[in-house]
């Protein structure tokens, strides 16, 4: 059975330097999976091609099956690929209750059907807004509901990005460093409920994340990338004691250097 | 033992609402090479930006030993601290494109109002990639090239100490071995270096003294060679150390 | 003054008012700086005169299609626009404004050229496209007399006229602003790439805001031509432009009912030294006399931004303009 996203053989140069370099890892359905890797593994441009923010030069992405490696953002969105972003995108001059029920599939969105359907609309405008409130409810920003997202904190910011996305009803969430910024304590929240969400409705999480040790305890299988590429794949225990992860991460010492006190280098 | 070129005690600061350092303390001993490393988010680049300037500190001191005497320099503007000894080389955007790699220079030791003639010709015999096309333009060089630069311009006033973030960024790993030589001569010529790196393992091999910052605090400390296998570090940086569940302890939560 | 003199300020602001709404709903709710607004009103104008005078169109239809061709305009305005940043996007769109005017100074054949909509029909014959107004008016008027109790000028009748328009325009606007579609206007307007990740078409998003807004644009227009019986390419250079964006400033982003209000209170700054400063009475006045309203307009403008960048009327978190 194929996974519900594979990733194969992306490039993508920036520059003339390859950001990506042939990254290739599988998500499948209803798993809770991190990306994980230094600065400027990759990472987030990664993120950028699957979601249709970016286009890679070679390699192709498919979703469900379905090829989405040349789509734009609204079109992958649309097919039940969402994403947050790493510095959020909360839309602040709107109140978090307008924030939430935008995301939702909205007849009332199209102008015909504002003009030749105006009672489905206003019924539909208030199953959406139940919805709303019900998420909100969930990522505990029910009474910040009509406040304007700008006056939120940052954690709380993210949360509504998060609650967002899923109004979409998405079949996969791209967490894109959901606790940067973030105290732990919320941080640990927003985590207990990608786990709820998964066990309740089946969705499928891809994360990316620095905190490796959040990393560790909500992810079932990581990938590690590093320089452009996909290194290691695998449980958290496998992943950690990989000498090439760690390498990634502490980098190796280099033969060529001596150290200063004049010892010859190992 | 003289005391150190550079102080700093106490260090707070961040962007917005959020601190990004709580409290964060070292020291770079005069013609020392000093590493801080940290995994992630843990403040490192922030640390240099606060001692240059260009983060204001919050709270702590920030001490400067110059040829002319002690200096409180927390808060001060970047190019008094360039003027004064101390000099900064960022990351990114680190010459100016659109000028020549001699013209780079040049502006450099104008900023201290330096005879730059003599300096910029030590410069280019230290650094011979930059000889090659003195007349090109800064922004056709490659990135290990363009880094060579930014370090030179930074050296071209004879500073104390340079602070150093994340020179090796984006660089292929021979250019990276000539970077860290170079940084090693320089350090050899008596200026002190205080180097931020994402490649732990190699700063702290070159380093007298390593600072391992963790989410804007002191974590651990000591000799360069003596972290470099620390087993600690490679908990820190992997997880399994306990830490999250340590700064959720400091929040109140009473759960497990 | 007379009540005619107020009755024309106030039937001009009106359709300064239709205009403004055009605008605001484009950058107002959908974040679209653009700066060759007056175009469509010239579409609007010209295409109305051109069916009425030469193909013989009735007004009704000519005027209908005058609006269409509004809409379409703005449509075809989005297309080489809609993939440029801000300050491109405001630059194309007056050089675009830019060319509407020379082609309508240039091509005399089909505009009248610089001489003006009297000129439609050549130089040996006085074209006029206001007859059927002037008979639709002179019917409102009468009917004003009965309402009233006693004569009205013509001046007034117009008055009402407009007026009547605008709240017609807004009854049209508010709720279509106040709908989910609304809604991911207003969220383009902050961001179109987090708007685009939930699903969005951020571009036909666009595009409907630029030609919804063109065809009030082209409904100003229409009224332009009707209130001042005869129009040349001068009557739609950028300052008209300008003025709409001081509306839509001092109303603040957003709010389609502040921008009548906005539009009176601009109308009455103008008016405020005793003379006309409307486009078409500048031949009456003293060039000095343009020069300081339009330096009392731009030392009211610094002042606003400076102590009230939500617009007199607007709501601070709400603001766009920062």
């Amino acid at each position: 059975m194929t996974a519900l996203l594979e990733v194969r053989d992306i490039v993508k140069h920036y520059d003339g330097i390859a950001a990506v370099s042939g990254a290739t890892l599988d998500v499948e359905k209803g798993s809770i999976t991190g990306l994980i890797g230094p600065n400027g593994a990759g990472k987030t441009t990664l993120f950028n091609i699957v979601s249709g923010f970016q286009r890679p030069e070679q390699g192709l992405v498919s979703f469900g099956g379905a090829r989405i490696d040349h789509q734009s953002a609204d079109r992958v969105a649309r097919a039940g690929l969402v994403r947050t972003f790493q510095e959020t995108k909360a839309l602040t001059k709107m109140t978090v209750l307008d924030n939430m029920m935008l995301a939702a599939p909205h007849p009332g969105e199209r102008l015909t059907s504002l003009v030749l359907r105006p009672r489905r609309v206003r019924q539909r405008e208030r199953e959406v807004e139940a919805k709303a409130r019900e998420m909100l409810g969930v990522v505990q920003l029910e009474d910040h509901a009509d406040q304007y997202a700008g006056t939120l904190s940052g954690g709380q910011r993210k949360l509504l990005e998060f609650g967002r996305a899923l109004m979409v009803e998405p079949k996969m969430v791209l967490l894109d460093e959901p606790m940067a910024g973030v105290n732990p304590t919320l941080g640990l929240e927003l985590l207990d409920l990608v786990r709820k969400l998964r066990d309740s409705r089946g969705t499928t999480f891809l994360l990316i994340e620095h905190n490796l040790e959040v990393v560790m305890g909500v992810c079932e299988l990581i990938h590690v990338m590093n320089e452009g590429a996909v290194i290691a794949s695998g449980p958290p225990a496998a992943v950690r004691s990989n000498p090439q992860v760690i390498d990634a991460y502490l980098g190796t010492r280099g033969a060529s250097v001596a150290p200063i006190s004049g010892e010859a280098a190992p | 033992m003289t005391a150190p070129v550079l102080s700093v005690r106490g260090l707070r600061a961040g962007y917005g609402e959020q601190d990004i350092l709580h409290e964060v303390s070292l020291d770079v001993p005069a013609g020392a090479f000093v590493s801080v490393i940290g995994p992630n988010g843990a403040g490192k680049s922030t640390l240099l930006k606060a001692i240059y300037g260009l983060v204001a500190p919050r709270s702590g001191s920030i001490v400067f030993r110059a040829e002319s005497g002690e200096h409180q320099i927390a808060g001060w503007k970047p190019y008094r601290l360039t003027r004064l000894g101390l000099n900064y080389v960022p990351q990114l955007a680190n010459v100016f494109p659109n000028l020549t790699v001699l013209e780079n220079l040049e502006l450099g030791a104008r900023v201290v109002g330096a005879s730059s003639k003599r300096r910029v010709a030590d410069m280019i015999e230290l650094f011979p990639l930059l000889g090659e096309r003195p007349r090109g333009r800064a922004g056709a060089l490659s990135s290990g090239q363009r880094q060579m630069l930014a370090l030179a311009r930074a050296l071209v006033t004879d500073p104390r100490v340079i602070l150093l973030d994340e020179p090796s960024t984006g660089l292929a790993p021979t250019v990276v071995d000539e970077l860290f030589e170079r940084l090693a001569e320089i350090n050899r010529a008596g200026t002190a270096i205080l180097l931020v790196e994402q490649n732990a393992r190699r700063s702290l091999a070159m380093s007298d003294y390593g600072y391992v910052l963790d989410m804007g605090r002191n974590r651990y400390e000591g000799q360069g060679k003596a972290l470099v296998d620390d087993p600690k570090i490679v908990d820190l940086y992997l997880g399994g150390s306990g830490r999250l569940a340590a700064a959720r302890a400091d929040e109140t939560a009473p759960e497990k | 003054m007379s009540l005619d003199f107020w009755s024309l300020v106030g039937a001009v602001s009106g359709i300064y008012a239709i205009f403004a709404l055009g605008l605001q709903l484009q950058f107002g709710y959908t974040g679209l700086p653009n700066f060759g607004h007056v175009a469509s009103m010239a579409v609007g104008a010209y295409t109305m005169a051109i069916l009425v005078v030469r193909e013989e169109v009735p007004l009704w239809g000519a005027s209908l299609i005058a609006i269409a061709a509004g809409v379409a305009f703005g449509a075809l305005l989005s297309l080489p626009t809609l993939r440029l940043r801000a300050e491109y996007f405001a630059i194309a769109t007056i050089a675009i404004s830019e060319i509407v005017r020379y082609v309508a100074l240039n091509e005399q054949s089909l505009t009248g050229g610089p001489i003006g909509t009297s000129n439609l029909l050549g130089p040996t014959q006085v074209a006029e496209y206001n007859g059927e107004w002037a008979s639709f008016q002179a019917s409102v008027q009468a009917w004003l007399n009965d309402v009233v109790g006693q004569q009205v000028g013509s001046d007034f009748t117009m008055l009402v006229i407009v007026w009547v328009v605008v709240l017609v325009c807004l009854l049209v606007l508010t709720p279509m602003t106040h709908s989910p579609w609304g809604r991911v206007l207003r969220a383009i307007r902050e961001d179109e790439e987090a708007t685009a990740a939930l699903g969005k078409r951020v571009g036909w998003y666009k595009l409907q805001s630029l030609a919804i807004g063109s065809g009030f644009g082209a409904i100003a227009g229409l009224l332009y031509a009707f209130e001042f019986q005869f129009f040349s390419p001068d009557d739609f250079d950028p300052l008209i432009t300008f003025y709409a964006w001081l509306i839509v400033l001092i109303a603040g982003a957003a709010r389609m009912w502040a921008v009548p209000i906005g539009a009176l209170i601009f109308g009455l700054i103008f008016s405020g030294t005793r003379f006309f400063d409307f486009k078409p009475f500048t031949y009456l006045d003293a060039a000095q006399l343009s020069y300081v309203r339009l330096m009392i307009i731009g030392a009211f403008l610094i002042a606003l931004m400076a102590w009230r960048p939500q617009g007199l009327l607007g709501n601070r978190d709400a603001m766009v303009l920062e």
